[in-house]
């Protein structure tokens, strides 16, 4: 029953019960006792832990492979693990003309073959992967997008590699590149050649923004990409309401993000976004990524705070 | 609510999935969708919804009120292509074991484009779909009368058999010399390893005769046609059942229907795999012979452009004659009684290129960019230009009203494409470069039909072309002139023939047996007397194919048969095909009679000073076609409006490059749907249409006739 809500969002049903879709990897690796980093190079691990995370929080899909580092890493840049999270260490340096396919990516397209292959009847499966603008910002410290265009061919296949395993959606990771920058023509290319892609594969595509201005959200339905999730934006806040309505008039539907660690807020959120947007098609996501050390207790609690 | 009762026809393309529905009240709908070769359910089952949307009707709705779904499938060709099937085991006579290493004559190049396949410093055999340590011979022989010679040993077969079990065969197929006289010892051995892996044990392998498939003398062409098919059985059987499962599941509660290559259809749960590759086109060909008898055209030849290839068949008097009795599969040379239908790799996905091997040549094809990445302009990460790049940036077709809309175009990659991968190295503006890619992708597929209507007898300058296929109306007026012709039928349906003609097309197969018997002996100069041995055959035929359609729910008073027999004078080596006026020959003068027929047929085809009856006449095969009479009904024209197309229909005028003398040229667009029978527009003009476009060049005259057919003529030069 789990994925029924997530299967409803992705068909454009707005129905009462809503799904609920955190990204919880650095969680899931605490779920399964080992290491983000040795979770992230086990595709069984991997899927498993997403599978047991899913299960213990009673999710409505799982996203693998959010982390925007995968993709960098592969184009050739260099990652320092700290406190069991990735960061790039040579941003703006040379990269690879394509980006490597073995190492931590091949990883998680095994991975997300096994969930697909094992939990797409009970969860809606998520492939994760950096966007064009993040991934840009990353290896050219290119922030108004100018560069993308460089990297659009690479990262279409890269995308058909996860689409050929069939995941119910393909989430392209952005953050700042693409939350405070106006929409131009390059980023609306990037996005339409990976929709059309996507398309073939029967897979929609949606775009996983964080560390975004409000202000500019209502312009992100120029990109024509079918859903936007949203986590909290540049100040660590959840969007304002009015936003969010003006920018799902645009697009087919909306994640709009819930504190997991903070129940009375996430509580007060939930039905505010309950009031003021009724008749528009919306699911649940979490402010960021639930961290390693997410109070399970509390990240429990929301289902039922938020009255799925 | 009012029910319908519609019939839909499916064609699977190399781009696209075509999609025809008629209904009770002759009104039809069409769509396409891209094909997904990852998965062709899924571009089946989105057509399906795009259908039901048409129809104001939820999917269940749509396909409770849906009689019949003939289905042309690609499954088995692509297993083929990406060599995903089973590992079988081979057992042959002993002493054979080479036999399909070896082929037959020039083999090793069966299945290439003639470019390719005259490239003999490059040329390689395919890569064998049995692989040579999974053949094994058992000794035993069967001589040409059928008589055993040396009897099959068990234990030899037992012994082999586990050999190639623990090699890990999947799958069995027998194939032993002159089984198509006895197959005795075929079936002992398939008796041999049911005992030993009866079904019940999870080891069970299917076992696939020769005799059974293919009971035809030949034993390349007979354990090819058995191994092919054996080879896609498995991979069609799980794609049937599981689109089967998924049509019941939406409500469709009838048996899906395929469409076979040697020109009918039947269940899928009784076809042989091997009869479904190329059926699309066959579907196609089918369309044209019932449209011929709409537009009184007897001699038609059929033209689909199509996103991956460029088919072309021919009606000659109203009827499809052309057989390939040993068509190649993949690059297997086999013997099913196919209808012959020839293909190259030219269609709007076509990939134009530089050759600098010579000298920088344009070349287009046969490569295509399909159905993924596709064209530059579909924006899906293609990188390569193709003609429907070419086409694009000539103006030929809007950017916003590819497939109704439902798919925007990039002009601009398109252009860019074009500019970079073929203007900038040949030297040339991006103009001139689209320009020559589409005069050259005319020019390829102009004298492909000049020669197969050509090669074949015929004067090119009486047959019609006609045009289907995605891109087959935006490319007519470029390929009639090459063989003469100045009438060109694009189709209402043209863009989705395929699957129109799947929609047309009856039960019926083809039961065929080789036996040679000398109708008109040499020695003596008499006419065979033995009559039971030509009746024999033909009632053993009869009995198998009355069995068969029996058990699809048909009677023997619902089925037309039709006798063909393949003759030859003497020890000459090919065959000439002949109807036979009845099924047996019920006195000797029957036999001089079918006899004098042959020797017409083969006067009217190689003149008659080429005849020579005196030097005997053999009859060397015979096939039984049983056909489930259907009812046809032609539709009624409409009544013709005026030539001039009323104002809604023009719906502009838009810059089209026609040649680099002219340059753009602003030309009028028109919107199909809003023309009425008996408009005409003069070319040069562009007519769109949900899923195609007409391109209407100088000097033609286009007019909609009574049955929304477009016909174009050429008025000028």
């Amino acid at each position: 029953m789990a994925r029924t809500a997530f299967d409803a969002f992705l068909a454009g049903h707005t129905v009462p019960e809503k799904a609920l879709l955190p990204a919880v990897e650095p969680l899931a690796a605490r779920v399964g006792s080992m290491d983000l980093k040795n979770m992230m190079s086990d595709p069984a691990n991997w899927s498993a832990n997403l599978a047991k995370t899913g299960r213990l929080l009673e999710l409505s899909g799982l996203i693998l492979g959010l982390d925007a580092t995968l993709v960098a890493e592969a184009y050739g840049l260099t990652l320092e693990w700290e406190n069991d999270l990735p960061t790039v260490l040579n941003a703006g340096q040379e990269i690879l003309s394509q980006p490597a396919t073995g190492g931590r990516l091949g990883c998680a397209l095994d991975a997300l073959d096994r969930l697909v292959q094992t939990q797409r009847p009970h969860y809606g499966c998520v492939a994760g992967m950096a966007g064009p603008a993040e991934l840009a910002q990353m290896l050219f410290a290119d922030n108004d997008g100018s560069r993308m265009a460089e990297l659009k061919q690479s990262l279409v296949e890269l995308a058909e590699s996860f689409c050929k395993l069939r995941p119910d959606m393909l989430l392209f990771r952005e953050g700042a590149a693409l939350g405070n920058a106006a929409i131009g023509m390059q980023h609306r290319k990037a996005f339409n050649t990976l929709k059309n892609m996507a398309g073939y594969f029967n897979v929609p595509i949606a775009i996983y923004l964080e560390d975004y201005d409000s202000v500019v959200l209502p312009d992100l339905a120029k990109l024509k990409v079918p859903f936007v999730l949203l986590g909290a934006d540049k100040e660590g806040r959840a969007p304002e309401i009015g936003v969010v309505r003006e920018l799902a008039s645009g697009i087919e539907g909306i994640g709009v993000p819930l504190p997991f660690d903070d129940i009375e807020r996430a509580a007060e959120l939930a039905d505010g976004y309950r009031e003021q947007l009724e008749g528009v098609n919306y699911l649940y996501t979490s402010m960021h990524e639930l961290p390693r050390d997410t109070d399970l207790e509390k990240a429990r609690q929301i289902k039922e705070i938020i009255g799925i | 609510m009012t029910t319908s009762n519609f019939s839909v026809g499916i064609d699977v393309g190399g781009t696209f999935t075509d999609f025809y529905c008629s209904d009770d009240a002759s009104d039809s709908q069409t769509c396409k969708t891209p094909t997904t070769h990852y998965d062709l359910s899924i571009g089946f089952m989105r057509g399906i919804d795009m259908l039901a949307r048409h129809n104001q009707l939820p999917v269940p709705d749509f396909l409770k009120q849906v009689g019949s779904i003939r289905y042309s499938t690609t499954v088995g060709t692509n297993a083929l292509i990406e060599r995903t099937g089973p590992k079988l085991g081979l057992i042959t006579t002993a002493g054979f074991e080479d036999n399909i290493f070896i082929g037959r004559a020039r083999s090793w190049a069966d299945g290439l484009g003639w470019q390719e396949g005259r490239d003999q410093a490059r040329i390689q055999k395919p890569e064998p779909l049995i692989t040579p340590n999974m053949v094994v011979g058992v000794r035993e022989r069967i001589d040409y009368a059928g008589k055993v010679v040396s009897p099959l040993q068990k234990a030899e077969v037992l012994a082999k058999l586990q050999g190639l079990v623990d090699k890990g065969a999947q799958g069995f197929v027998v194939s032993l010399l002159w089984s198509f006289v006895n197959p005795e010892h075929e079936q002992m051995i398939k008796q041999i390893i049911e005992e030993e892996y009866p079904e019940d044990y999870l080891g069970s392998m299917p076992v696939i005769l020769s005799s059974d498939i293919s009971p035809k003398s030949g034993e390349y062409t007979r354990t090819m046609t058995s191994i092919v098919n054996s080879y896609i059985h498995g991979i069609m059987a799980d794609e049937m059942n599981k689109l089967g499962n998924e049509l019941r599941d939406k409500g469709y509660k009838k048996p899906l229907t395929l469409v076979h290559n040697t020109g009918g259809t039947k269940k899928a749960s009784r076809t042989r795999a091997v009869l479904t590759h190329n059926a699309g086109p066959v579907a196609g060909l089918h369309g044209s012979a019932f449209l011929g008898k709409l537009t009184g055209d007897e001699n038609i030849v059929f033209t689909d452009m199509g996103g991956t290839s460029f088919d072309i068949g021919l009606i000659e008097g109203g009827e499809i004659k052309a057989h390939d009795f040993i068509p190649v599969i993949d690059r297997w040379r086999t013997n099913i009684p196919a209808i012959e239908v020839k293909s190259i790799g030219a269609g709007g996905g076509s990939i134009a290129w530089v050759n600098d091997l010579m000298g920088n040549a344009l070349e287009v094809g046969p490569q295509s960019a399909g159905s993924m990445p596709g064209p530059v302009c579909y924006d899906q990460g293609g990188q390569e230009p193709t003609v429907s790049d070419a086409d694009l940036v000539l103006g030929f077709y809007n950017p916003e009203n590819y497939l109704g809309g439902e798919m925007l175009l990039d002009e601009e990659m398109a252009r860019e494409a074009i500019e970079q991968k073929i203007a900038k190295p040949l030297g040339i503006d991006v103009m001139e470069a689209a320009y020559r890619i589409r005069r050259l992708v005319d020019a390829r597929m102009g004298q492909e039909v000049f020669n197969e209507v050509a090669l074949k007898g015929h004067d090119p300058r009486t047959f019609v072309v006609l045009a289907c296929g995605g891109a087959g109306g935006a490319h007519a007026c470029g390929i009639a002139p090459f063989i003469g012709s100045k009438k060109i039928i694009a189709p209402r349906q043209s863009s989705v023939f395929g699957a129109y003609g799947a929609s047309l097309m009856q039960i019926k197969e083809v039961w065929d047996r080789s036996r040679s018997l000398k109708l008109f002996n040499y020695g003596s100069q008499s006419y065979l007397q033995d009559l039971e041995s030509f009746n024999s055959v033909t009632r053993e035929l009869k009995d198998l194919a009355l069995r068969d359609l029996q058990l699809e729910g048909y009677d023997e008073g619902q089925i037309d048969f039709t006798l063909e027999l393949n003759m030859r004078y003497g020890s000459q080596y090919n065959m000439t095909k002949v109807k036979s006026s009845a099924l047996e020959l019920s006195s000797v003068a029957d036999a001089e009679a079918l006899c004098d027929r042959f020797t017409r047929q083969y006067a009217k085809i190689y003149s008659p000073e080429a005849t020579f009856p005196s030097g005997g006449i053999n009859v060397e095969s015979f096939s039984l076609t049983a056909a489930v009479r259907i009812k046809e009904q032609l539709p009624s024209a409409l009544e013709l409006a005026d030539a001039e197309p009323e104002e809604n229909a023009l719906t502009g005028e838009r810059p089209v490059y026609w040649d680099p003398e002219s340059g753009f040229v602003d030309t009028p667009v028109y919107n199909y749907s809003q023309l009425l029978p008996g408009n005409q527009i003069s070319g040069p003009a562009i007519i769109e249409s949900i899923e195609t476009t007409y391109v209407v060049a100088p000097g033609w005259l286009f007019t909609l006739d009574g049955f929304g057919n477009g016909i174009m003529e050429q008025t000028g030069d």
